[in-house]
């Protein structure tokens, strides 16, 4: 576990390094919450092992984006604008996709919760194809061809029949 | 879902062809056919969906980068030699500084994106502050600076030692012991403050604690470093420190945590020390990290600052089932822990703890002079004290006192009524005390059982030993006391020559550790406990050689020359018959009895060699009368025609490692390598000494007795590594006191065998940790390397080695094959290859996880054994796999299931590959090797081979499962071409492991490398299953034998050959590597592997391009 601890505070650190100066820190601290949220102590929360850490990890991901982007979408008051929003941060999907891609999310947990399962480490968490694998147990290929159609799958569901 | 097959399926054919493809497969069925395009156009066309992540939780290519200091570098004056730590803020190294003074620093960069040039700023502000500090408990700040990549770094007096809180609980600190550390703690902050220095960031990994002459010493480091790093907080530096925040929240002061808050003074310091010292008592910070954890970060701030935390003995009472293991670190019964803070301690922590900081303690010394006040019962300032509380501890501080004059009844009658009634109250209270001390005594004493057993089912002998000690004396009748002394003990009966003795042990495992004292001898067999385990014996009287050694506990005898009586570093050696447990020619060790002699403490060492060349040794002839000179054809030689042979690289006399008559520079304690038989008996004589016969060398170094005594610890501080050592550099000492035995170089001895090479003993560098156990020989003109030697002197008038030799001198060593009848292949498969039969249908359950190591992958699967465990399920089993790059893997990889040698039955876990015997030279060749964690070797490895024939039948049927289980397991994964399975084994491997080859029909081709027959006596009689002979014919595959000229273990005459005529493969090589060793050299090895899978199995296909 103080493996993973290390990990998170190593990005974290690098991240903030290449802040750009003058921008807004609210998405920053979004992250930072989370990350509290996740590793606020390595002896209290406890983790069964990586794989739950990461999968814990990118669910705390995925509501806090989701979260802000209800958030946006009823704050009509127009000061979003000079706030700055997320994408600067990561380039994620627009508020409407990605709550379009939330609600996939949830549909294709129903039908096959793997696939959902590795979908939300892949982009909410950012592993790499290898990562999600090991967290899975499963083989980097059988891994790498769930997200090729997940993907498929998901941009129809999100995107509609273009 | 049927889409998605399809949807793969499609994807797998060229674009052409696809449509026909769907229009065939979907049979119509339109809908389906629509979903599938559908997923196969967004699949076409992506654009930037779900392209890049969200977020980069895990390693960016950035993390990856290794961080620009690491060992080696040099920063400014400083040289980084390790690594020591790594904290929120920065990494923290071991440097060494050589100029002006040469001395080890700790040195840390600051990794976050700080501004490095304010950061010196801040510090060099302080810098003139700062190096007026100067006191025990602090760690200097030394220097900082800017590194190449532009971050800070600070240099500090080097400390090491734990963070107070994890001292104080590892060594469980009583809570006074406690307070007694944290008064110099106290001390130091306030000779900082005089100093005009806040710390600002006082924690626990802030406060080291070092152990100096055995007394805890805590030092407070990072001065200046807090208040350079980090700035007030503001909206911006709330976050610039994510790390350090995380560590340091709960030890903030509400003044620290307000935003923009600039004025923070010494008392702020004392707040985070109260927040230590409530942590120190209760196990958890005021606000714990639990609660911090599921809170908001402005709400922790906010809690910070207004929320009042809870009495130090209430968190105690609220901490529910963890209160036992707190109070057990602390040494105390529940209870008695929430007793002893209530009250005055509970005072003290929240004055501290104070939001108000004017009513904190005014600096740390008054909270340190509280603190002392609390141990001395005198009143403490923290509350104003009532009445009863002044007299309460009146009565404490002067119990002894108090006593006396209550004896005294006629004084008291004539004390007035007030008074009397004031020493009534005290005397009662005192003899309650008294009683109820007991009782508590006697509670904490049976409480203490349960830890007992704990520490033994943990293996913590010496723990509860200890504890066992301590409980004794006060409940010397509980009947559980006699069985947990017998668990946790071992009784030793201790003499010695002269009387008078004093004995000490240590653990062999921990070479640091102190000696304790165990008892002094007398004049007649002293009896005395010590905890189980495996220890080192030092015996030690003025006027004496001390004596040093392992020792069986049940009768260890120690025998002391006077100083001066032998000369130094020779050890005396027990009289006795050597002995050679389980090992071929036990017998004939067995039958000759030694007297006492003595032998060199180590290994003969160049600069000793160096006296001999210099004193014109190799001209003297005395030294060289009557050798029995040889050549290599085993005809005599003249003197005359060998000695030029005995030369240097400069073709000077003196060993072959040597140069223009002398070692390399710097190895002067270095074993003398490179030398020949007769080398080694002119030095001998030289010396007055000789060379040990084979029981001379067996009795003084008792390898297996010392591997008994010793566990592998023996075996793991003896020297089989890639170069030697010198001499005095290692730990492994022997029974005798011997260090060096096994392992660095091999010595040479006496006596010869019947094939007129001379016996040279103990294994050397870069061998396998099994060759001491075996008789290896050399030419006695053989110059290795790694051929060296020791000397034995002999005593009592002992004639010298040829007596000895004349008790064994039948010794028949090769030892010839043996001749028995061999089974046909009905009886064969009845016999042996049916036992091996499992059902295969049994599921896997493969979990599996994997490494991408650079130039291959590393799979680790874990899978069902074909065999249960002792809970009935079935025991599982680690298969490595390493998988090659670059390689077209379409047709599925070939693979090699690799079998190791004997050492892995000893070695606790499996090495890298490319330890394993260079085993990576097989993978970077294309193939995929498989290491099957096999019952009985590295992590599943056996605590004892002394079992009988029928146990090891059911462990030979157990490894052949386990080996056809990994088999399946490369069946299922599906990326493996089964029909180019190889097996290659190496020396256990490929002797008893290689008949894996006869009864499993998937190896397709197999290279057996350093295998042959064993034929020695104590496996003569083993059951047919164990015999290897019966398998060989039964090999139908092609096998490739490696073998080496001089393989002292599997002769090729004796052993090699006959395995190799038994083999029934019709297509079977056998090359022999001329002078080769057990090992061949890894060129040439993976050389003949390569060519022999690629013949047999097809040559791995490199793909045409990456993926």
């Amino acid at each position: 576990m103080p493996l993973v601890y290390d990990e998170l505070r190593k990005l974290a650190a690098v991240k903030l390094a290449q802040e750009k100066p003058g921008q807004t820190l609210q998405a920053t601290a979004l992250v930072h919450e989370a990350y509290l949220r996740l590793v606020g102590s390595e002896t209290q929360r406890t983790y069964r092992d990586r794989s739950h850490f990461f999968a814990s990890a990118a669910t705390a991901m995925r509501r806090i984006l989701v979260d802000h982007a209800r958030a946006r979408k009823s704050d009509k008051r127009g000061g979003d604008r000079q706030r700055q929003p997320l994408e600067d941060v990561a380039a994620p999907l627009p508020d409407d996709e990605l709550l379009a891609l939330h609600e996939a999310l949830d549909e294709l947990a129903v039908e096959d919760p793997l696939k959902a399962q590795l979908v939300e480490l892949r982009y909410f968490a950012g592993l790499t194809g290898n990562q999600v694998a090991d967290v899975l147990g499963i083989s980097t290929s059988t891994a790498d061809r769930h997200w090729v159609f997940a993907r498929a799958w998901l941009q129809t569901k999100v995107r509609g029949l273009t | 879902m049927r889409d998605e097959q399809l949807f793969h399926q499609v994807l797998e054919l060229a674009a052409d062809q696809r449509a026909a493809f769907l229009h065939a497969a979907c049979k119509g069925d339109l809908e389906l056919r629509e979903r599938v395009e559908v997923l196969l156009k967004a699949q076409s066309n992506p654009g930037s969906f779900l392209q890049s992540p969200a977020f980069g939780l895990c390693h960016s290519p950035t993390v990856d980068q290794p961080p620009i200091e690491r060992p080696g570098t040099q920063i400014g004056r400083y040289k980084l030699l390790q690594q020591i730590g790594e904290g929120g803020m920065g990494t923290v190294f071991m440097a060494e500084q050589h100029e002006p003074v040469k001395r080890r620093v700790a040195l840390k960069v600051i990794k976050l994106g700080m501004d490095t040039r304010q950061v010196i700023a801040r510090f060099e502000a302080e810098r003139q502050a700062l190096t007026l500090m100067d006191h025990p408990n602090i760690a200097k700040v030394l220097d900082a600076g800017a590194t190449d990549s532009g971050r800070p770094y600070f240099v500090m007096e080097l400390v090491k030692g734990q963070p107070i809180t994890q001292y104080c609980d590892e060594h469980r600190l009583t809570p006074r012991q406690r307070l007694e550390l944290l008064i110099p703690v106290c001390q130091a902050i306030q000779h900082a403050h005089q100093k005009g220095i806040i710390h600002r960031d006082i924690k626990p990994t802030n406060i080291l604690v070092a152990e100096y002459d055995e007394q805890p010493v805590p030092k407070v480091i990072d001065f200046g470093v807090a208040k350079a790093t980090s700035q007030t907080l503001t909206e911006k530096t709330m976050f610039t420190g994510l790390g350090q925040i995380v560590g340091t929240l709960e030890y903030m002061s509400p003044e620290q945590a307000k935003v923009n808050q600039l004025d923070i003074d010494t008392r702020s310091d004392i707040y985070s020390l109260g927040v230590l010292l409530y942590e120190l008592l209760t196990g958890s910070t005021p606000l714990t990290h639990m609660r911090m954890n599921k809170t908001a970060y402005a709400e922790i701030l906010r809690m910070i600052k207004e929320e009042e935390p809870p009495r130090p003995s209430a968190r105690l009472s609220d901490s529910g089932e963890a209160l036992a293991s707190i109070s057990a670190q602390r040494k105390m019964e529940p209870a008695h822990l929430k007793k002893l803070v209530r009250g005055e301690l509970d005072w003290i922590v929240m004055k501290t703890l104070e939001k108000d900081r004017n009513r904190r303690y005014e600096t740390a010394n008054s909270l340190a002079a509280d603190l002392q006040r609390y141990l001395a019962d005198e009143p403490v300032q923290a509350c104003p004290p009532s009445a009863a509380y002044s007299l309460r501890k009146f009565v404490r501080r002067h119990r002894s006192a108090l006593l006396v004059t209550a004896g005294l009844a006629v004084m008291a009658a004539v004390l007035t009524s007030g008074a009397s009634l004031y020493l009534r109250t005290a005397r009662e209270a005192e003899e309650g005390r008294r009683e109820s001390e007991h009782a508590q005594n006697i509670t904490e004493a049976h409480e203490k059982i349960p830890l007992i057993q704990a520490a033994m089912r943990q293996l913590q002998y010496e723990k509860a030993f200890d504890l066992l000690k301590e409980i004794e004396p006060l409940i010397p009748d509980h009947p559980s006391l006699p069985e947990l002394g017998e668990l946790c003990s071992q009784t030793c009966s201790l003499s010695s020559t002269p009387a008078h003795v004093d004995v000490w042990v240590r653990p062999y495992d921990q070479p640091n550790a102190s000696w304790s004292h165990v008892v002094q001898t007398l004049d007649r067999p002293v009896a005395a406990r010590i905890p189980r385990g495996e220890y080192l014996w030092r015996a030690t009287r003025s006027g004496y050689h001390e004596v040093t050694g392992m020792r069986p506990p049940q009768m260890a005898h120690f025998a002391l020359d006077r100083e001066g009586d032998i000369p130094n570093d020779m050890v005396r050696v027990a009289k006795g018959r050597p002995n050679r447990p389980g090992m071929a020619l036990s017998n004939v060790f067995q039958s000759v009895e030694l007297p006492e002699f003595l032998v060199d403490r180590y290994e003969v060492s160049n600069f000793q060699y160096d006296q001999f060349v210099r004193a014109g040794g190799y001209d003297t002839p005395e030294y060289w009368l009557e050798l029995p000179f040889v050549g290599r054809d085993g005809k005599s030689k003249s003197k005359k025609s060998v000695m030029p042979l005995l030369v240097d690289e400069t073709g000077r006399p003196g060993p072959a490692t040597w140069r223009a008559g002398s070692f390399q520079p710097g190895e002067e304690d270095h074993p003398v390598r490179g030398v020949s038989w007769y080398e080694a008996m002119a030095f001998a004589r030289f010396a007055g000494k000789s060379l040990p016969t084979i029981y001379h060398w067996t009795q003084a170094s008792q390898v297996e007795l010392s591997v008994v005594l010793a566990g592998n610890e023996f075996i793991t501080r003896s020297n089989f590594g890639r170069e030697v050592k010198s001499v005095r550099a290692l730990g492994d000492e022997g029974l005798h006191g011997t260090i060096g035995t096994i392992g660095n170089v091999k010595e040479w001895c006496f006596n010869d065998t019947t094939d007129g090479k001379r016996f040279i003993l103990g294994g050397a560098c870069g061998e396998p940790i099994y060759v001491p156990l075996t008789l290896d020989s050399n030419h006695p003109l053989q110059r290795d390397e790694f051929n060296g030697f020791r000397c034995v002197k002999f005593i009592n008038n002992e004639k010298g080695p040829e007596a000895a030799w004349e008790q064994g001198k039948s010794i028949p060593w090769p030892i010839p094959p043996k001749r028995e009848e061999l089974m046909d292949a009905a009886t064969f498969r009845l016999v042996i290859q049916d036992r091996f039969v499992y059902d295969r249908s049994t599921p896997l359950d493969v979990a599996s996880e994997q490494i991408d190591e650079g130039e291959w992958i590393h799979v680790t699967a874990q899978i069902n054994t074909a065999y249960r465990d002792a809970k009935g399920r079935w025991e599982r089993m680690a298969v490595h796999l390493y998988l090659p790059k670059g390689i077209d893997s379409r047709q599925g990889y070939q693979a090699v299931l690799y079998s190791p040698g004997g050492d892995a039955q000893m070695l606790p876990r499996i090495r890298p590959i490319s330890e394993e015997y260079g085993l990576d030279a097989i993978v970077r060749g294309g193939r995929a090797v498989v290491c099957p964690i096999y019952q009985g070797s590295y992590e599943r490895r056996y605590k004892s081979h002394n079992v009988d024939a029928k146990t090891k039948e059911e462990r030979r049927l157990c490894f052949g499962q386990d080996m056809m289980r990994a088999i399946d397991y490369l069946e299922q994964r599906g990326d493996i071409s089964m029909d180019q399975l190889g097996y290659y084994g190496f020396s256990f491997g490929a002797e008893w492991a290689g008949s894996l080859a006869a009864v499993e029909p998937r190896l397709r081709a197999v290279v057996f490398e350093a295998g042959g027959l064993l034929n020695t006596p104590s496996l003569r009689k083993e059951r047919q299953l164990l015999e290897t002979r019966h398998y060989l014919p039964h090999i139908q595959v092609p096998v490739l034998m490696l073998n080496g000229e001089e393989d002292p273990i599997y002769p090729v005459k004796e052993s090699q050959d006959p395995m190799f005529n038994l083999l029934g493969s019709p297509i079977k090589e056998h090359y022999v590597h001329p002078n080769g060793n057990h090992m061949l050299p890894p060129s040439v090895k993976f050389e003949k592997i390569q060519t022999w899978f690629d013949q047999h199995l097809g040559t791995p296909q490199k793909a045409t391009s990456t993926r």
